[in-house]
């Protein structure tokens, strides 16, 4: 790949996680973006993460993308998630959450638990719908009150998640919550990567996320 | 003076994600406290996890804290405040098993009170009924639980704090807290000084802000131990935004530092970062910490130092500094001189040497 990354995804190599998924639609869609996985003939669970150079890697960057679901996958995935935000975070990279269902769906408690300890580092929060319905459920929250209240005491900027069976997406920043219409994206996933892409030459404030968001 | 700094979880460097691995981090960096963020609802198989690091805290003296749900609407409807209070249930109970010193609460959105009185004495009645519930805990056990708990029968109930709140649409101004904990016993103030100074529009400024601060805490609430909270803070029109590491913010720590060197003394104090760089930028405060200090105890020397002199010489200290001004003053107008002299010596030989000399014209080639 030419040129320096602007996004990188930590996931697995055979790239079927949701981190891996915003990357590529990135990369399809004109964004230099990396994946960080382990190499050839290295079992993910068991990677070596340390020879990872986050700092490097970040130096250029504008987003860090991770998914919820691969904490679950070993203990090498679960230290690289947690590095790559902490390096996010010291690089000036801004940290993107993607929070999905794990494999075994019973693990949502720790994932999302895990997930909140990390909060003060993400800048971008997004559910999936079957991550939204699990986790507010387990919160006690309304459904339709969810993002903006998971939103108001994270105090994380920009929290979304797809609703209305896949075909919106709702987005509940500091100022305020809307929805925009994403059927001709197909997936929530697609538009993420679009509005990861747009964000940040967008413009500030409210028109700023809005513009990004109808990419 | 006491001063305890960590951090709000496990730090962020730790090899391991568990409690004990990380106060094992927290000892070798120099930190002493450690807030635990149970903000999910707490899970019995979690407890073993708890009672190793209250043992570990009960050998070692790291001051354990416990941060209860990061949602609450204590002042929401029948059904949300004991939603709310269900979830705190868990946080009260593992306060207990892991020897926490302070367990830490939100109370939420003013729901439908308006700010004033009436929803004080709300938070009051709920708060009393925590603390009760909390002592309750640390009451029930039986004669095996003195050894499982040796804390129980030598340390006093967890205190129950509650913390100010960065935005103007939630309950917890520092003087809303102030009250509520006046009134009921067994509660502390918790200062989120990121909250405060979002709250105030980027109040917290000067050592003197923190110093008027620690004094309407004193004056109000009473006694000399506090607990705080401290990150840096992105806000808007009095609503805190984002945490942000706290180089990168306008709440900046070397005022706080110079408060807590110079006027701290009389202070007991924790205080847990939460920012987004956890141990790092607790580090980060101990060094500014240390830094006040040294340059304290430089000018205590210097004042000393001159005290001393001026005994010697049979003088008062006023006298000495008198004394010593007109000698600098007198020496800076020497200098001054010199350097004149030398601008003049200086230009006289370039004057010389210029080629502009119609003198010097002959001797150019």
């Amino acid at each position: 790949m030419e040129g320096p990354p602007r996004l990188i995804s930590l996931g697995e190599p055979g790239g079927s996680d949701n981190a891996s998924a915003v990357a590529s639609t990135a990369l399809d869609m004109g964004v230099p973006s990396i994946i960080v996985t382990s190499t050839h003939g290295e079992a993910f669970e068991t990677f070596d993460h340390g020879a990872v150079d986050w700092k490097k890697l970040m130096e250029t960057a504008h987003w860090m993308v991770n998914c919820s679901s691969l904490v679950n996958l070993g203990k090498s995935p679960a230290m690289a998630w947690s590095a790559s935000m902490t390096f996010a975070e010291l690089e000036g990279c801004r940290n993107v959450m993607v929070v999905d269902m794990p494999g075994d769906q019973e693990t949502i408690s720790k994932t999302w638990g895990l997930v909140v300890g990390k909060m003060r580092q993400i800048h971008v929060l997004f559910f999936t719908s079957e991550a939204m319905k699990a986790v507010s459920s387990l919160e006690n929250m309304e459904e339709d009150d969810f993002l903006s209240q998971v939103r108001a005491k994270t105090m994380v900027p920009i929290v979304c998640g797809i609703i209305s069976g896949g075909s919106a997406v709702s987005v509940s920043h500091a100022m305020g919550s809307f929805e925009v219409d994403i059927t001709e994206h197909g997936t929530g996933i697609v538009w993420l990567a679009g509005f990861l892409k747009s964000l940040p030459y967008s413009g500030t404030g409210i028109s700023g996320i809005r513009n990004a968001s109808s990419w | 003076m006491s001063l305890k700094l960590g951090p709000a979880g496990v730090p962020l460097s730790c090899k391991g994600r568990t409690i004990v691995e990380g106060m094992d981090d927290i000892t070798a960096l120099g930190l002493e406290a450690m807030e635990i963020q149970t903000v999910r609802p707490v899970q019995p198989k979690h407890f073993d996890q708890y009672w190793q690091a209250g043992i570990l805290s009960w050998d070692s003296g790291i001051e354990m804290n416990l941060h209860g749900p990061y949602y609450a609407e204590l002042l929401g409807n029948r059904r949300e405040r004991n939603r709310s209070l269900a979830k705190m249930e868990a946080s009260m109970q593992a306060g207990k098993i892991i020897n926490a010193r302070h367990l830490v609460y939100h109370v939420g959105p003013y729901g439908e009170y308006e700010p004033g009185t009436e929803a004080n004495e709300q938070v009051a009645n709920i708060f009393s009924g925590i603390v009760e519930r909390v002592r309750s805990i640390w009451g029930e056990q039986d004669e095996d639980a003195y050894t499982a708990f040796p804390w129980i029968s030598e340390q006093e109930p967890s205190l129950v704090g509650i913390e100010t709140s960065g935005r103007q649409e939630l309950w917890g101004t520092v003087e809303e807290v102030l009250e509520v904990c006046n009134h009921v016993e067994g509660t502390v103030p918790v200062l989120n000084l990121g909250h405060i100074h979002a709250r105030g529009h980027g109040s917290m400024r000067t050592s003197e802000d923190y110093a008027e601060l620690f004094d309407m805490v004193r004056e109000t609430y009473g006694g000399s131990k506090f607990y705080c909270h401290f990150a840096g803070i992105e806000h808007r029109m009095g609503n805190a935004l984002h945490y942000t590491q706290i180089k990168k913010s306008d709440l900046k720590f070397e005022p706080f530092a110079e408060f807590l060197a110079e006027e701290g003394d009389w202070m007991d104090i924790t205080i847990i970062s939460d920012s987004p760089l956890l141990e790092h930028d607790a580090m980060y405060m101990m060094q500014h910490y240390d830094k006040a200090r040294q340059r304290l105890m430089e000018i205590r020397a210097r004042d000393e130092r001159r005290i001393k002199l001026a005994k010697e010489s049979g003088l008062t200290p006023e006298e000495l500094e008198l004394l010593e001004q007109e000698v600098a003053e007198a020496k800076a107008r020497e200098e001054k001189e010199e350097s004149k002299a030398s601008t003049v010596t200086a230009k006289a030989p370039s004057k010389m040497m210029s080629f502009d000399s119609p003198e010097d014209d002959d001797d150019l080639f």
